[in-house]
């Protein structure tokens, strides 16, 4: 029965290549929309960033380290490469981002090296640093260039169906993999990560191949996320991006095959690992299921291969030793022992082709039991999803239905029993002039902004697709949301309704905040040949290309909820959402006059690499410095949004400034408003008079109860209804505003009943 | 190289070893003071006590994963916000059978880890990460990416589930009431005396129970505890369901401080508490650390925190400055334990 192990181990050494087989095979006969040649373009485009930054990954863990700041690391080499591209073009700028992830291994190698701490802790330090360092650099904000040359060059098929970004990974990936394997510094690796004593017994510079390994580890990184960012023609600095490229890079690494504990791995099989975790990922995209459903089968492949690496291991000590057979009789004893006696029984267990057979059997029944799982996991969802489209189509028809055929959009109702949407008004926004150089004046001057506040308004469009004018009845529709929040699951409870009223076919795909997984989901969406795609950005500049290759297939699109830049409303025939300026105009308004325009305030800021970063603190700022000039800004940072940082920031504020912070506002209404308010009473002060963006129920709440002064309307039903609506209107032929609103309003305690239950 | 101190020169120099971490929390402690007045004050002191009270808690709890050779429990933060999701999900049975639910939801987590990680010997920061996917995953599933609110009008289970993070236990500790203290309003947040009840009872567990001991062999070597007669295991086991034990209480704190349940509450705390853990003194390698100077690391995170706040130092910079102090006193601590010849890590 020795064949039989060997096979075992064989489908073993080349799992990620066989899943990748499975995957393909499974998806081709199944999932809709999947097998086609742009799909695969997409796939392996898709790949590329992750499939870079596991190049060094893997070396570093054949030397048995470990670096966690490679995300990091991604982060920064794109922000710098977008930053210094004006300056140094693209020939100075790529240099300087590889020498400064360089930079960062080499720091990283030293401390492993030389001071001698763990890795694990050496890395965790410096991607704290690093993420700052880029957020630091990027004012937290996201860099762009308008010089498109190169990522068109990147994206465009050149080599049959291979785009130069796919040739580039692949080069990188077989040329690494060859010195790796090929050449005796290569292997000289492997010898260092199995015994480093060995290694030193046998001549090696031991110090030398760590440090080599760290550097090289942060040029893969560094080269990933530059070849990433030049790919998009801009960088977002949204950390999600980071943090998602070390989860998935460390998984498919260690489904690839390689050891966390050193001396085996290969740079190719993390390859294919990368691969089969993207298919997977457009897999699931093509079902048309969400991100929960993958990041559940991501992580139980991780599991089910972690598990049976600690099984191989387990085989591979109990058979150790100089007398294997005495050691296999201990391990039958052990095992026996194991199993609660189930073996005890089984006389007859003596011979050793036997305990392979067993073996054999084993590794059979755990492969079948996991696809068996998988597959009914996977079923269950898809039940589930089908389950929830019907309840969604149910929402809707009833709707529809009570409303008599001559039915009237504009008299549906959202969970808040306010209307989803309001008759366009036709009333003309006031735009001031453009300044000619808005970035030169002061960020307390209302004009510096005015790129981002009147983004979309003045824009020279690029030639759009005619609309057929046949109504939106039958239409197919792809919404490419920004990612996961209860926000947006209200947004697309309103987008479902409107679009059940008219008709309509829609599919959404789930960016999860993650660049990188909405420009593979554009292109995704791309191959399905739509009528219509409504995109909802990660990113407000990061877009661009994205949009420009909508707009390139002749697809219509219109933007929704973040404010894309000016470049990038060019593509789009218009953009729906809040105004988030003029709200917060408003509410600043109502802020200074409730505090009888005097006093110091501060402002929690929205998540860095977010448009409400900016919006909610600048609106604020140059509003009250025209209009209560006597107001002092005391202080204002980010908390992420979290309550706890919240609380400890505000807490440390109200220590430091005392009674002269008299007013706060905040960029959202839930957990920023739960931390101030904790922070408030622990200081027990009832005098300081909150502001927030809303409309939540938390922020509601400490309306109705006095806590809060006012929060805003920006409806997240109405926010996916009006893009949904926006959508039907150009089917019929309507002309857009290229700039559709929400209305704006302030929720304050005289009518706060009326907005009641919240939406979310 | 063989060590040969027992007894009273272990002891010794063990305190030796954590009063490093709190000889850096005093530092902080004098510059704090020169850069406010308001700095070094009862209500000060007690905010900061309160700030780092839930990553006390959880630290508490990952310190004895790292201690038994485990390094890190990754799937802390789904712990973290799965108790509190289930929590606020079973209040209608009443409060205390919501905070039981609540505990048991994480303690299963843990106790499915701690037993992959000890009878199966998976790898344990790779189990875990996958554990953190795929309870993402099923949290986001179940609850449809929605926020659960626990019903807040008064006299419920829910009003009371919100108001336990906002209890504040009226004892008054006599520094608060001396003088540059003052000021102190008299009563401790309930949050705060858990954390301390959790440190006392893990540094009970580590230091004077068979457990413990057992837990520091196996942190120190899993072949020679196996050899002595350690049923390693069980050992491994017990410290996963201590570190799931203490990220559900933290957890259902940090849900009762949001007045909400969602999947991505605790997100972080893995990393922040691997970081005070280490920077406390416990070695990644495990079997060397103690409990009070994982107390000092989350104090100086507080204070170190406090202080960039006062000084006004933006998010961003105070990552970077994080960092910096982090791999500092963790180098620090590194050369120290080289100059004695006990660089095993």
């Amino acid at each position: 029965m020795r064949s039989a192990t060997r096979i075992t181990r064989l489908l073993n050494e080349h799992r990620a290549l066989l899943m990748l087989l499975v995957l393909f095979a499974g998806l081709s006969a199944w999932a809709p929309n999947f097998l086609s040649v742009h799909n695969m373009t997409t796939i392996l485009k898709g790949a590329s960033l992750n499939a870079i930054v596991a190049i060094g990954f893997t070396l570093i863990l054949i030397l048995g380290q470990l670096d966690l700041s490679i995300g990091a690391v991604v982060m920064l080499c794109g922000m710098l490469v977008i930053g210094l591209q004006p300056r140094l073009g693209w020939y100075g700028a790529f240099p300087v981002s590889l020498a400064a992830g360089g930079l960062v291994g080499l720091v990283n190698g030293w401390l492993v090296v030389r001071a001698r701490i763990n890795a694990f802790i050496v890395t965790l330090g410096t991607m704290t640093i690093v993420m700052g360092l880029t957020h630091l650099y990027s004012d937290g904000g996201s860099k762009s260039i308008d010089d498109f040359r190169l990522a068109d060059w990147l994206d465009r098929p050149a080599l049959s169906f291979l785009p130069p970004i796919v040739i580039i990974t692949l080069l990188l990936v077989v040329g690494s993999a060859l010195l790796l394997q090929g050449t005796r510094h290569g292997r000289n690796f492997f010898m260092v990560g199995a015994n480093p004593d060995a290694a030193w017994l046998a001549g090696l510079h031991r110090d030398r191949y760590l440090m080599a390994g760290f550097v090289l580890c942060g040029l893969g990184a560094a080269a990933g996320g530059t070849l990433f960012a030049a790919g998009l023609s801009s960088m977002t600095s949204s950390a999600v991006l980071g943090s998602r490229t070390l989860m998935t890079v460390l998984a498919a690494v260690i489904i690839g095959g390689t050891l966390m504990s050193g001396g085996k791995g290969s740079i190719l099989k993390s390859y294919f690992a990368v691969l089969m975790l993207t298919m997977l990922f457009n897999g699931i995209g093509c079902f048309g299921l969400g991100f929960e459903v993958q990041i559940f089968v991501n992580g139980l492949i991780l599991a089910a291969v972690v598990l049976y690496e600690a099984y191989t291991l387990h085989r591979h000590e109990l058979l150790r030793g100089p007398r294997p057979e005495l050691m296999e009789e201990a391990e039958r004893i052990q095992n026996s022992e194991f199993r609660i006696q189930k073996e005890a029984s089984d006389e007859n267990t003596g011979e050793g082709e036997m305990s392979d057979k067993n073996r054999f059997a084993l590794v059979c029944v755990t492969l079948v039991a996991i696809v068996a799982i998988t597959a009914i996991t996977a079923m269950y969802f898809r039940q589930a999803a089908l389950q929830a489209q019907v309840i969604a189509a149910g929402r809707a028809v009833p709707a529809a239905g009570t409303a008599a055929p001559a039915l009237d959009i504009y008299a549906l109702r959202g969970t808040d029993h306010q209307p989803y949407l309001f008759p366009p008004d036709g009333g003309k926004m006031q735009i001031p002039a453009r300044p000619a150089d808005p970035k030169a004046l002061p960020e307390t001057d209302k004009l510096h902004w005015w790129d981002i506040e009147y983004a979309g308004w003045k824009v020279d469009k690029a030639p759009m697709p005619a609309s057929p004018k046949d109504g939106p009845k039958g239409k197919r529709v792809i919404l490419l949301k920004a990612g996961d929040h209860p926000y947006w699951t209200a947004y697309v409870r309103g987008f479902t309704t409107i679009a059940g009223f008219y008709g309509m076919d829609i599919k959404v795909f789930n960016g999860n905040w993650n660049m990188d997984l909405q420009a593979q989901q554009a292109d995704q969406a791309l191959n399905e040949k739509p009528d219509m795609i409504i995109f909802a950005p990660v990113d407000a500049t990061g877009c661009t290309p994205l949009l420009r290759k909508i707009h390139q297939a002749g697809i219509p699109c219109i933007t929704s909820n973040t404010t894309p830049c000016d470049e990038a409303m060019k593509y789009c025939i218009a953009w729906t959402g809040p105004d988030d300026w003029g709200q917060f105009r408003m509410l600043s308004r109502a802020f200074a006059d409730k505090l009888g325009r005097q006093g110091g305030y501060a402002i929690i800021r929205h998540m860095p690499g977010s448009s409400p970063f900016f919006s909610r603190t600048f609106a604020p700022i140059t509003e009250l410095g025209a209009y209560a000039p006597d107001m002092k800004l005391l202080a204002m940072d980010t908390t992420n949004l979290e309550a706890e940082v919240s609380m400890q920031l505000v807490g440390a504020w109200l220590a430091k400034f005392g009674t002269d912070l008299k007013g706060l506002i905040l960029a959202g209404d839930d957990f920023p408003m739960t931390g101030t308010l904790e922070a408030l009473k622990k200081a027990g002060r009832t005098d300081v008079v909150i502001v927030a963006a809303g409309n939540s129920k938390t922020g509601m709440d400490s309306v109705k109860a006095g806590d809060a002064l006012a929060v805003t309307y920006q409806s997240a039903e109405g926010d996916g209804a009006i893009a949904v609506h926006s959508a039907a209107r150009w089917f019929s032929g309507e002309a857009l505003d290229p700039v559709v609103y929400l209305p704006k309003h302030l929720i304050t305690k005289a009518d706060v009943d009326e907005f009641m239950p919240a939406q979310w | 190289m063989p060590r040969h101190d027992s007894g009273k020169q272990n002891i010794l120099s063990a305190a030796l070893e954590t009063a490093g971490i709190y000889a850096v929390a005093a530092l902080l402690l004098l510059a704090g003071t020169f850069v406010s007045p308001k700095f070094l004050t009862g209500d000060n002191l007690l905010e900061i006590l309160a700030a780092v009270a839930l990553l006390g808690i959880v630290s508490a709890g990952m310190a004895f994963v790292t201690y038994s050779g485990s390094m890190a429990d990754l799937s802390l933060p789904s712990i973290m916000a799965f108790s509190g999701i289930i929590a606020v999900a079973s209040l209608p049975l009443g409060l205390a059978a919501a905070l039981a639910l609540g505990v048991l939801a994480g303690l299963a987590v843990g106790a499915m880890n701690g037993f992959v990680v000890g009878r199966l010997n998976a790898n344990p920061i790779l189990w875990t990460l996958s554990v953190a996917f795929f309870m993402e995953g099923f949290m986001r599933f179940a609850w449809s990416n929605n926020q659960l609110y626990p019903d807040s009008a008064p006299g419920t289970p829910g009003a009371a589930f919100i108001g336990i993070f906002r209890i504040g236990v009226g004892i008054h500790p006599p520094v608060l009431r001396t003088t540059p203290l003052q000021g102190g309003s008299g009563t401790v947040p309930l949050v705060v005396v858990v954390m301390f009840l959790m440190f006392l009872l893990a540094h009970f567990i580590m230091t004077r129970t068979r457990f413990g001991r057992e837990s520091q062999l196996v942190g120190s070597s899993r072949a020679t505890a196996r050899a002595s007669g350690i049923r390693v295991p069980r050992v491994v086991f017990l410290n996963f369901l201590f570190a799931a034990f203490a990220a559900s209480v933290a957890g259902i704190f940090l849900t009762s401080m949001n007045k909400l349940g969602v999947f991505y509450l605790g997100q972080g705390y893995d990393f922040k508490a691997v970081t005070a853990v280490v920077i406390g003194g416990v070695m990644l390698s495990g079997g060397r650390g103690r409990l009070s100077g994982v107390l000092g690391g989350v104090l100086v995170i507080g204070l170190l925190s406090n202080i960039m706040q006062f000084l006004g130092i933006t998010a961003f910079r105070q990552n970077i400055v994080t960092g910096l102090v982090f791999i500092a006193v963790v180098g620090l601590q590194q050369y120290q334990l080289r100059a004695k010849g006990r660089d095993y890590a």
